[in-house]
């Protein structure tokens, strides 16, 4: 079951509004507001797929969303596919 | 901006070039290509590689040779082992990184498949 | 409070990703965790090229070394060595708890148990025959604050200039260049020359694989730059010959005519700059009398590229070829390592390559330095600038100046009169007086003496007789065979402190890990050694090593060497910085001696007029630099009819010195697993030895079974043995002569002869 650690980059009026959002979503956990405008969250799931389609998601509904970038995944009893068509 | 999709493939080398901090996240996992361990046949290990590989693999000895590893006498424990407490039969990117860890941005703008895929493992040659 | 391991990745993941803007998510945790690395910026522990390293820590263990790309001088590039550096952190042979030697055999002990024997025994002795039979012998690896403690401990209070090092063994003979040159000790130039330079010439120096880094940025600027021209002389072909335009290979230890042959050229084919030596220099003879640059012409009369080809073997042509490239170049930077230093007219060679710069005006400006790359990556820092020889305090201050031993007194709180006026004993003469008894205690540092001494086996005696303590990270070593007491040290990323390297430059490393076991720092032994010796009051302060670099740095304040500006806050953030650096916003010091260099610009401007350097330092007179008329000399030991070939020695890319730390990588230990002498093919023909052969090397002090490597890189008539491993101690056969002036024994000439096995 993969575990990201990620920071989300917000408009910086925004972060205290996505912070709240952020915390209503199931298998998100924050960790704060750093630096004005990140904030640090770890999202869970049982696929890399899913929490790729998590991330999108945040980025398209919640407003002020910047980007979300992953800094640590752990992949545990996961194998990482090389995905070769690429 | 990072393409947020990608990020995911890459994990982390894309975000270091955002780091101020000293002590930066390393997940360096999915680096490139695959680590694969081996065993070396049973030769005398009381000899460096080199003495016995230049007459069995005589070819990569000169590719090696006239590659910049070559020239600064990086011999092939650097990517392979010692042969006998480690070795690798493959060469693996998270050991490029070590000293050339200035390279990590170019490797993730190649899509983090590994140095392999450009550059030949002996002569270090970019190819197509 | 027990976390689910579900938790414990998570918070590892949040950590991480906090980590990756900079933040510390969960301060005050040592560790980075089981799960991710976290990278320190630090620096590499072995060579003098000083390069920047990031050290990766994950549970408690250094698991990775890579290079620091911000780091200026190796721009995050390493050599071999440096990559396997964390093999040696947790090696199985480190030294884990103290040991002291009861009915001949070393035993595991408690540290009060060592530390008070110790303490009693070195008492006892100071009672019995007074300070002078106590003896310091520390390293150019240990950090300043190490050797300030140690220098603390036996000048200031036991009250013994006995405080020696092993730079005295490798760099003597470069600081004695510099201060009889330039006046004042250290390049004045720094790494940022390589790229600006048009022509380098490397003498005594295999760069390539002594210091990698420095080889590789000049291979890269040659490779950018095909007008970049490289000139060699040694007596060896080395790996460093892949980018040479010429090479002059003089017969060992006859170089000395070599350098005043070119002198010779540059002066009669006007390459001189008489307008700058007329401002800039004095012409002295070893009388030290002053001449006239018409006397220095005549001088050098007796040096035609014909007589100096006579002398040292070297073809006339080429040595008008090496000067006329030399004077031609806009720019000429030169370098040398052991191959100069490590001889009995070590000094005199110095002074020599740096006339070459004085005389055609190659010094001072970007491109140009007479420029001496540094064996040991604290040789500069923590001895030279540490004053951690016989004859010296910290501080660039000497024992022989009153006022600067009140000077460093009254910084250490202790009585002026307990600082001697007299230098103590140089380190052969320390091994020699304990040969003979003079010396009946002595405390060994960070450092393998019974492994590298000179004429090796001479100077065991002593160590076997007299009371031995040894403080190392790692065991056993030939000299802890010697030991009475060994004392577990940490090691690199167990401790913090200053490594100051080739270029001026102090950088800082932060203590990152536990010591391995039971070892503790080694400033902190010597403290705690002090205390229990009965300085308790002079000792009570250095609760940490901050405390300790304020204390030396408050002593550069106004020197030459001023390191005011180079607080442990500033150095955590920074890649270092290049002295002198005398306030906390000064960025440090490019060039010495000229523009930008702060010392020069507050001179009052009458001293800098029709100008462009000032020699300020300690042993300049009216801001000149010196141009020595020294005479060509001979070996110690030149080749005979019985003994005709030169043996030299050295060391090689994959391994350092006693093998302690490379010997713990299995990799190092299969590039290079033995040693071997290298026979030139034309030689080993002669000699009917085939590649591989067992040969015995011998000379006048022993021999030595050995396998052979015919190859052409050492000249024919000369064999070359690295010295690092103990089953093959090629020092035993090294000769102990030493330069009168730098006291450095001169390993690299000794009278050979080979046979068969
Ligand atoms: S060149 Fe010297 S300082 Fe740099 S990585 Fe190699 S051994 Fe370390």
């Amino acid at each position: 079951m993969p575990i990201a650690g990620v920071v989300v980059l917000t408009v910086p009026e925004k972060t205290n509004e996505i912070l709240l959002q952020l915390n209503k979503i199931k298998n998100v956990t924050t960790y704060g507001v750093h630096k004005e405008n990140f904030v640090v969250a770890v999202f869970e799931g049982e696929t890399p797929n899913e929490l790729e389609g998590m991330s999108d998601r945040i980025i398209k509904t919640i407003p002020g969303v910047l980007g979300i970038y992953p800094a640590y995944v752990n992949f545990e009893d996961i194998e990482l596919q090389e995905d070769e068509e690429e | 901006m990072l393409n947020v999709s990608n990020a995911w493939k890459i994990i982390v080398v894309g975000i270091t070039a955002l780091v101020s901090s000293l002590i930066i996240s390393c997940a360096a996992i999915g680096l490139g290509n695959k680590v694969v361990t081996g065993k070396h046949i049973d030769v005398d290990f009381s000899l460096s590689c080199n003495e016995c590989h230049i007459d069995v693999t005589p070819d990569i000895v000169a590719d090696w040779k006239s590659s910049g590893h070559g020239r600064m006498n990086f011999g092939c424990y650097i990517c392979h082992g010692d042969g006998e407490v480690e070795f690798y039969p493959v060469a693996f990117t998270e050991k490029c990184i070590t000293c050339h860890s200035n390279n990590e941005e170019h490797l993730s703008e190649h899509k983090n498949r590994g140095c392999f895929r450009c550059h030949d493992g002996h002569t270090l040659i970019p190819h197509e | 409070m027990a976390i689910s391991r579900r938790e414990f990745i998570k918070t590892s993941a949040a950590a991480t990703a906090a980590a990756s803007i900079g933040v510390q998510l969960f301060p005050g945790k040592l560790y980075g965790g089981a799960f991710w690395t976290t990278w320190h910026k630090s620096v590499c522990r072995y060579c003098g090229v000083g390069c920047g390293v990031m050290i990766g820590e994950k549970g408690g263990k250094i698991t990775a070394i890579k290079g620091d790309n911000e780091n200026t001088v190796n721009n995050g590039h390493l050599c071999l060595k440096a990559f396997y550096l964390n093999k040696a952190v947790h090696a199985d042979t480190r030294l884990k708890h103290p040991m002291i030697r009861k009915n001949g055999k070393l035993v595991k002990a408690s540290w009060d148990e060592a530390l008070d024997l110790v303490a009693k025994k070195f008492n006892e002795i100071r009672k019995a025959h007074g300070g002078n039979a106590l003896a310091f012998y520390g390293s150019g690896q240990a950090e300043t604050e190490e050797t300030y403690m140690a220098n603390k401990l036996f000048k200031g209070c036991i009250g013994t200039n006995n405080v020696e090092g092993n730079p005295r063994l490798c760099m003597a003979s470069a600081v004695g260049g510099y201060l009889t040159s330039l006046g004042a000790d250290e390049p004045a130039g720094t790494y940022q020359d390589i790229e600006k330079a048009k022509l380098f010439m490397l003498v005594g120096t295999n760069t390539a694989e002594a210091h990698p880094i420095v080889f590789e940025r000049i291979m890269r600027h040659k490779n950018k730059n095909p007008d970049v021209k490289i000139v060699i002389i040694d007596p060896r072909k080395t790996p460093t010959d892949q980018v040479a335009d010429l090479h002059l290979f003089p017969k060992p230890g006859f170089d000395l005519a070599v350098f005043n042959a070119i002198a010779h050229i540059l002066v009669n084919e006007g390459y001189a700059d008489e307008s700058f030596i007329g401002k800039h220099v004095f012409i002295k003879d070893n009388e030290e009398n002053k001449h006239t640059f018409e006397e220095y012409k005549k001088f050098l009369e007796d040096y035609t590229p014909e007589n100096a080809e006579k002398i040292s073997g070297v073809p006339a042509q080429d040595i008008i070829k090496a000067a006329r490239m030399f004077g031609k170049a806009k720019t000429a930077m030169s370098m040398w390592t052991m191959g100069l230093n490590q001889r009995m007219r070590g000094v005199w060679a110095n002074n020599l390559i740096t006339n070459l710069h004085l005389i055609t005006g190659k010094i001072g400006v970007p491109g140009s330095d007479a420029f001496s790359l540094t064996g040991q990556p604290n040789a500069c820092g923590g001895v030279r600038e540490g004053g951690g020889l016989c004859h010296i305090l910290p501080g660039h201050h000497l024992v022989v100046k009153e006022a600067h031993r009140k000077k460093v007194a009254k910084v250490w709180g202790v009585p002026a009169s307990n600082i001697q006026p007299k230098p103590g004993k140089h380190t052969i003469a320390m091994f020699s007086a304990l040969n003979t008894g003079d010396i009946k205690g002595i405390y060994i540092m960070c450092t393998n003496p019974a492994h590298s001494l000179p004429n090796l086996s001479k100077y065991w005696k002593g160590l076997k007789e007299q009371f031995v303590v040894v403080a190392d990270s790692f065991f056993p070593t030939m000299t802890t065979d010697y030991a009475d007491v060994v004392l577990p040290a940490a090691f690199w990323t167990e401790k913090e402190g200053i490594y100051g390297c080739t270029e001026r430059r102090s950088q800082y490393m932060p203590k990152i890990i536990d010591p391995a076991g039971e070892a503790r720092w080694d400033a902190f032994i010597l403290r705690d050694l002090g205390k229990k010796m009965g300085f308790e009051k002079e000792f009570a302060k250095y609760e940490t090593a901050e405390i300790m670099w304020d204390e030396y740095r408050s002593l550069t304040k106004g020197k030459d060497m001023n390191l005011m500006g180079a607080s442990y806050n500033r150095l955590k953030e920074v890649r270092g910085l290049v002295w002198p650096v005398p306030t906390e916003d000064h960025p440090g010091t490019y060039k010495r001696f000229t523009d930008g260099d702060p010392i020069y610009d507050a001179l009052p401007a009458e001293k800098k007029k029709g100008r462009r350097m000032y020699f300020y330092g300690p042993k300049a007179k009216d801001g000149k630099a010196t141009v020595w008329m020294r005479p060509h000399a001979d070996p110690g030991e030149p080749t005979d009819a019985e003994f005709p070939i030169a043996l030299t020695t050295g060391r090689i890319l994959e391994h350092w010195h006693t093998l302690t730390m490379t010997g713990t990588s299995p990799e190092l230990n299969r590039a290079v697993p033995k040693a071997y002498v290298e026979i030139n093919p034309a030689d080993a023909k002669k000699m009917g030895i085939k590649n591989k052969d067992q040969v015995i090397v011998e000379t006048r002090r022993g021999e030595l079974e050995i396998e052979a490597r015919v190859i052409d890189r050492p000249a024919p008539g000369t064999v070359f043995v690295p010295f690092h491993w103990r089953e093959w101690p090629i020092n035993v056969l090294c000769s102990d002569v030493f330069d009168p002036g730098s006291k450095e024994p001169e390993y690299k000439v000794a009278a050979a002869r080979i046979r068969k096995a």
